[in-house]
């Protein structure tokens, strides 16, 4: 304790309250995957399939090919293009080793992924089949909507349509299995409607009405709820209850074009329930994350242009979601990645382990000698804490020895806002701030300047940086000359600030609207004095602040133009 | 008696015992003595009536009484004591008759004359009424007639006299009247004896005969430009080493040469001396003036004021520190320094002890630590309470809670100047923790340099802390601090919340909240069966900030969040606070006292009077449906609501101070000036002040005491289970619901008594419960031999057990190696003496 008094105190970079957001833990789970790489395909990405046996490889369908990506590095693992004509809907047999892709011409095709020969070639549908889909069950048979408004039954080995089912009345876009059982299928088509077959019969056995084309169409694991995307609204049907519609999810603003639901997660690491999350895509470029038990919004991505397709590995390691401008992001989660590598790895080196060769080191080999030096401290070995020496920054060696000046300038130099508030305010606490910047050379005007502008306008940061920028511009007046990029700064300066005051006016007439509303909405259950909602008060505060300093500047412009004219426009 | 505490430790340099195992320290009217190894409080000699003003240690050079304790001290009481510090016996009390100052008993230890022994004489720096009209016979009538009130009006002047202590009688004449007490120096072998005074130094050598009379002591003066402040002599005693306000360390050289050598036609000895500075120096280099000096060099490292000078024993080294908080170590030889930087605040004093490796200074936050010189590391540390933080005057109208009681434990609360709340433990009279607000370091001089803009005092830190608030179970603490700015940059406040760590017993910041309020925080009372809290704002508006429990299992740094803001008519609040069982949420608003329901955040009720005086204190009675208010203005009051029938219970116009309710019982106290009483003594000073005790259901005062210096002082009540749970004091009978008033004036010192009945609210025996725990190391002897086995003689162990009383338990008491053989003795055979008397009875 004595010890510790006698130190220096470095600097801490200010922090501030992170925003409100209803769970945190949730947003930190899904933005723990890291936007991995970006692959530019040739055109809209129209399906994304992961494996489901691990790795987890992927295909994606795009334009007149299916490229397979490894689930570890997402590399280009195999590229599938013979195809005449635009591919739709490449996706993986249940085991991963055959792919199989509707396409423009109506004819579905099997491949192998290892040689990439076309196996079997499905010919029937008379029209583009943008739905094709291996049995859950078994390895034999693949269900194919197409757009002439049939649903067909193959069976691969023998090249042979087992049914037909015909009870849509449009394109047939999109489909599901039902999980519990094989033989329950339920199909989305454009002509608003969900029909449930029953491979069996043959037969519609629920009819469901979206009122909107069907885009995707997603059984539970359960299978006994039914999510179905179309137009801007996914609807939650429950279909044990009889085709009960039980949510309807309208939080996107256009079509949703993609539906997936991820296996049961821990969120949070120290939660001791999991839970599933159902995931959506749109053409507004939004990915929203439901919990399914509320069906409530708990997580939301935007992505820069439509998305198209988007799927979830079985792990959770790997996400990818492909956009109708080409564009493929694959998001991977580092920890899990790496521990499923070294999972991978253990597994391999079962087979054979090459036996370690006990020697025995004698003085005639060299590392006789360095022996011991890697030894690790074993757990009841007594540890002796090394004093360790504060490693100070910079800014802290200058405050350290009282050069204010440096210890600004330094901290100027990090380009981090909070250091930067952090120092000054040690710096007001040892009355040393008006010192700091008096007499600063160019190039730290310059850089006080650009600090100024940046974060000038910032509310957490006002309190301390709106006086203080009246000061500096005060004491640095004389020194506008000196340099055409100060003064090149000096009206950036001026522009933002007049740009804060114009947000701000308008923020205060929104006030203004908002305020009656709220005292109304009072009025109706509580007397007249009674607790105003506090709006943003500091706002009003800060515009105050923010109007006494573009008139500075102001006035400081025009002393200095009456000298010469000086053209305003840079 | 009741139980006082938190004296200052710094008013007057320590002293370590002859073996340097001991620190003797001036605390308020008695000495306190700790010990070395583990900084804590061995023993106390109480006695002196005024305050102590210096410590001497009588060192023996024989052998045979080179154990024996003794040491000299004076007091502004106008008494010198003679004391034996191991057993605490006071042996000797001179009476001198006025106010000591300073006090220095030059010893003759060349070629140990025995004469002198005989007669110990000191110099005694004393007050003397200085009257240039009256001769010295008047001023001694003057001086009997001390305390009438004729001579107020002229400044008490100092001098420097000399007393025979042995025989109790002052010698005539005096070396010198100055008009400010310094501390009198008196060099290691006892042959100078300096004293600064202004831009002078008087230096006196004692003659080698011993001292009769004044004409034994030959005069030298020395001058500078600047304020001088230290003195040092080393111990050739042919160095003078003195420092001045601008931090230059100036060395004189062979002062008093002609004086002193001349008179004495030593000449072996003149040239002696110039062979051991090994240069010849030239006469008069660097003097001012007509000095008697040889030469004058000056040493400039520091910037500000230097406050102490000390030569080490064997003269290499000179050690100075002051305002900058650096201990420097100058070696005369080389002018090399080391330094030992950020020691906390000001060095005021230093002690060296015989050990050369421990030396103590003093520092102005109310420590003395011990360094080591050999690791130039802070050894050990003995703080006391420390200084208060004065608050500008703005912030004094505003309900300022910078002094709270740790619920639960006893400990008080207190900002500090470095930022950081001290836990002081009452009892004990001991600091228990420490948690840093806000990472501080030490700059010296800003306080001097604060811009006297507002017209107000300039020693306003830049940063303080205005309030402490605790939650009613102690596991919440909330602070707002207040920044001043520079030149109205960064001005604000911040709000920061901490949570106790349990395993750690101390506590955590778990939110911080920048400028909570757009001005500073007026008021902040936590709920008290929920985490939540209210602040508000003179600016009109207040804020209810709840806890987050998830937030916190997140390990978010911001885990207390404004639920609500309210405001009754943009009015000011300055006071807020809770119901007992925390329904009902009280805030003031300039005039009128809002009632909220602090769930709902709707508004219950609004009571209001006539009177347009703001509201500067607000609080619930507890176990009762009271409301105290005090308003100030013209004319102040003081009033009591029934909330029960929302009206006036009684009312009084009395201006307030502060207010403090006793959470247990129905009582409430204030401190108010009593303006008539100190507008009687005109421009007394240290105004007046009458602290009374209210029982809410009564106007009548219960009782009313006399307090002086009222001005930043402050009130509490501590809940005596709290007391009572250290398990140190009073197995009488204990009402569970009984409280102490606890009263902390302005230099921090505090006393604790219980304000109803008149008996002793704790026993003066709790506070003499030191810690005797010793880390004595081995001896030699031990060291080779191992631990020799200690058999008491046979028959005397059966003679004691047989004795029924145990007389070693008596003089026993204390550290082994501080019981003198001669002390074990007395009190031995005493205890014999006691317990025949007792059979003969």
């Amino acid at each position: 304790m004595e010890g510790q008094s006698s130190s220096y105190k470095p600097v801490r970079p200010k922090k501030f309250a992170a925003s409100r957001k209803p769970s945190a833990a949730e947003s930190k789970y899904w933005k723990s995957f890291s936007s991995k790489l970006i692959e530019q395909q040739i055109a809209a990405v129209t399906c994304i399939n992961f494996c489901p046996e691990p790795p987890h490889d992927f295909a994606v369908t795009s334009s007149t090919r299916v490229s397979v990506y490894d689930g570890q590095t997402c590399k280009v693992k195999k590229t599938i293009s013979r195809f005449s004509d635009v591919a739709y809907s490449g996706v993986f047999r249940p085991d991963g080793q055959l792919v199989v892709a509707g396409g423009e011409m109506g004819v579905i095709q099997v491949f192998d992924l290892n040689s990439r020969l076309v196996l079997r070639q499905l010919k029937g549908h008379s029209r583009a089949v943008h739905w094709v889909r291996y049995s859950p069950s078994d390895k034999l048979q693949v269900l194919s909507g197409s757009d002439d408004t049939t649903v067909r039954w193959w069976d691969v080995p023998t090249e042979s349509e087992v049914l037909r089912l015909e009870g849509h009345a449009d394109y047939v876009r999109s489909g599901s299995a039902n999980p519990s059982s094989g033989d329950v299928w339920a199909t989305g088509s454009y002509d608003h409607t969900v029909n449930l077959w029953d491979l069996r019969t043959s037969n519609v056995v629920l009819k469901l009405q979206h009122g909107k084309p069907l885009e995707d169409v997603l059984f539970f694991p359960s299978g006994g709820l039914l999510a179905t995307a179309g137009g801007n609204v996914v609807k939650i049907w429950d279909i044990l209850g009889g085709g009960r519609l039980l949510h309807a999810l309208g939080s996107h603003q256009k079509t949703v074009t993609s539906l997936c639901i991820t296996p049961p997660i821990r969120v949070n690491s120290n939660d001791l329930v999991t839970s599933k999350r159902l995931l959506t895509g749109s053409l507004d470029g939004h990915v929203r994350v439901f919990d399914i038990s509320d069906f409530k919004v708990v997580h939301a991505s935007k992505y820069d242009s439509p998305i198209m397709s988007m799927d979830l590995s079985q792990s959770m390691s790997t996400m990818a979601v492909g956009t109708s401008e080409g564009k493929l992001f694959i998001r991977q989660k580092k920890k899990v990645a790496a521990a499923e590598g070294a999972n991978k790895k253990s597994i391999s080196n079962v087979i054979y382990e090459e036996p370690k060769i006990e020697t025995v080191l004698r003085p005639s080999n060299y590392r006789y000698f360095l022996r011991g030096r890697s030894e690790k401290a074993t757990e009841e070995d007594f540890y002796v804490a090394q004093q360790r020496r504060l490693k100070l920054a910079e800014y802290d060696r200058h405050l350290r020895k009282f050069r204010y000046k440096e210890a600004l300038v330094s901290s100027l130099k990090t380009f981090n806002p909070t250091v930067v508030l952090a120092v000054m305010e040690e710096l007001i606490c040892r009355r040393g701030l008006i010192s700091a910047v008096s007499n600063l050379d160019t190039t730290s005007l310059e850089l006080l300047l650009d600090f100024l502008r940046r974060n000038v306008t910032l509310p957490q940061y006002s309190r301390i940086l709106i006086p203080f920028a009246h000061k500096v511009l005060d004491k640095c007046a004389g020194d506008f000359c000196l340099s055409p990029s100060i003064l090149h700064q000096v009206a950036i300066l001026r522009d933002k600030v007049e740009d804060e005051v114009r947000l701000q006016e308008s923020l205060q007439s929104l006030q203004g609207l908002i305020q009656p509303l709220i005292q109304a909405s009072i009025r109706g259950w509580v007397a007249e004095e009674t607790i105003q909602v506090f709006i943003k008060r500091e706002q009003k505060l800060l515009q105050s602040g923010v109007l006494d300093l573009v008139c500075h500047i102001e006035s400081l412009w025009r002393r200095r133009g009456r000298g010469r004219v000086i053209k305003l426009s840079f | 008696m009741r139980l006082k505490g938190g004296a200052s430790l710094i008013s007057r340099p320590p002293s370590f015992s002859t073996d340097g195992k001991l620190l003797l320290v001036c605390t308020g009217s008695s000495v306190s003595i700790f010990s070395v190894a583990t900084g804590l409080q061995v023993s106390e000699l109480e006695g002196h009536t005024g305050l102590v003003t210096s410590i001497n240690v009588v060192e023996y050079t024989e052998a045979a009484k080179s154990l024996i304790n003794h040491v000299w001290t004076s007091s502004l009481d106008g008494t010198a004591r003679f004391w034996n510090f191991t057993t605490g016996a006071l042996i000797k009390t001179v009476n001198v008759g006025k106010p000591i100052h300073s006090m220095v008993i030059p010893r003759h230890c060349k070629s140990g004359s025995k004469a002198a022994y005989k007669h110990d004489i000191g110099l005694l720096l004393v007050e003397h009424k200085r009257d240039t009209c009256e001769c010295q016979e008047d001023e001694k009538v003057s001086k009997d007639s001390k305390g009438g009130n004729g001579h107020l009006e002229i400044e008490p002047g100092f001098r420097v006299i000399l007393h025979n202590l042995t025989s109790q009688k002052p010698l005539d004449g005096h070396l010198v009247q100055v008009s400010s007490p310094h501390l009198l120096i008196c060099s290691q072998l006892g042959g100078l004896v300096g004293l600064v005074d202004n831009r002078k130094i008087w230096v006196w050598r004692v003659s080698r005969k011993g001292i009769q009379s004044v004409e034994s002591f030959q005069q030298v003066i020395l001058h500078h430009t600047k304020t001088l402040q230290a003195l040092a002599f080393d111990p050739t005693e042919t160095l003078v080493a003195g420092s001045d306000s601008s931090g230059r360390v100036l060395i004189w050289k062979n002062v008093g040469e002609s004086a002193y050598v001349s008179p004495l036609k030593d000449k072996g000895k003149h040239t002696k001396k110039n062979s051991k500075n090994g240069v010849d120096l030239d006469l008069n280099r660097g003097v001012r003036g007509d000095d008697d000096a040889a030469a004058l060099s000056s040493y400039h490292w520091h910037s500000d004021q230097v406050n102490f000078l000390m030569f080490s024993l064997d003269g290499a080294y000179l050690f100075s520190g002051g305002e900058e908080a650096v201990f420097v170590m100058w070696q005369l030889e080389t002018g090399e320094k080391r330094f030992l930087p950020r020691l906390g605040s000001s060095i005021l004093h230093f002690a060296g002890s015989s050990d050369a490796s421990i030396v103590s200074v003093a520092c102005a936050d109310n420590s003395i630590k011990l360094i080591n010189l050999g690791t130039m590391a802070v050894q050990k540390s003995i703080q006391g309470i420390k200084p208060p933080v004065s608050l500008p005057k703005k912030m004094k109208k505003l309900d300022a809670k910078a002094v709270a009681f740790q619920p639960g434990t006893g400990n008080l609360v207190l900002p500090a100047k470095d930022m950081s709340l001290q836990f002081y433990a009452i009892v004990h009279d001991q600091q228990s923790g420490e948690v840093q607000v806000t990472p501080h370091n030490y700059v010296s001089g800003k306080e001097r340099e604060t811009s006297s803009v507002d017209g107000e005092q300039t020693n306003i830190l830049p940063v303080f802390i205005t309030h402490v608030v605790f939650s009613r179970d102690g596991s919440s603490m909330a602070t707002a601090e207040c920044c001043q700015g520079e030149e109205n940059i960064g001005r604000g406040s911040c709000l920061k919340f901490w949570r106790r760590d349990l395993t750690q017993s101390n506590f955590i910041l778990s939110t911080r909240i920048e400028d909570p309020h757009n001005l500073e925080i007026s008021s902040l009372v936590f709920h008290p069966n929920l985490n939540l809290a209210v602040s508000c704002c003179s600016l009109g508006e207040f804020k209810v900030w709840t806890y987050d429990e998830g937030r916190q299992k997140a390990a978010s740094p911001s885990s207390w969040r404004c639920r609500s803001v309210g405001s009754y008519r943009q009015k000011q609040m300055l006071s807020a606070d809770f119901s007992t069982d925390g329904t009902l949420l009280s805030i003031s608003a300039e005039e009128l006292i809002t009632l909220w329901n602090p769930f709902s955040n709707g508004l219950i009720h609004v009571l209001g009077r006539s009177s347009m005086n703001a509201i500067k204190f607000l609080r619930f009675v507890p176990s009762t449906h009271y409301l105290v208010v005090a308003s100030g203005g013209t004319p102040p009051e003081l009033t009591v609501w029934n909330l029960e029938t929302l009206s006036i219970l009684w009312s009084y116009r009395i201006a307030v101070e502060a207010l403090s309710v006793d959470p247990r019982g129905s009582h409430f106290s204030i401190l108010g000036e009593a303006d008539e009483l100190s507008e009687g003594k005109g421009s007394h000073r240290g105004s007046q002040a009458l602290l009374t005790v209210f029982d809410a259901n009564s106007p009548a005062p219960l009782v009313t005491w006399s307090v002086r210096d009222v001005e930043e002082s402050c009130m509490l009540w501590l809940p005596s289970s709290d007391v009572n749970d250290e398990g140190s004091i009073n197995d009488k009978k204990q009402d569970s619901d009984q409280s102490y008033l606890v009263l902390l004036s302005r230099q921090r010192e505090y006393t604790v008594f219980d304000p109803l009945t008149q008996k002793d609210a704790l026993e003066p025996a709790s506070k003499k419960s030191f810690d005797r725990v010793e880390n004595k190391g081995l001896s030699t002897f031990a060291k080779v031999y191992g631990k020799a086995v200690h058999a008491l003689p046979r028959p005397e162990r059966a003679f004691l057990e047989s004795g029924g009383a145990q007389p070693q338990g008596k003089f026993l008491n204390c550290p082994s190696h501080l019981i003198s053989l001669k002390s074990i003795g007395f009190s031995y055979i005493e205890s014999l003496l006691e317990r025949k008397t007792g059979v003969a009875q």
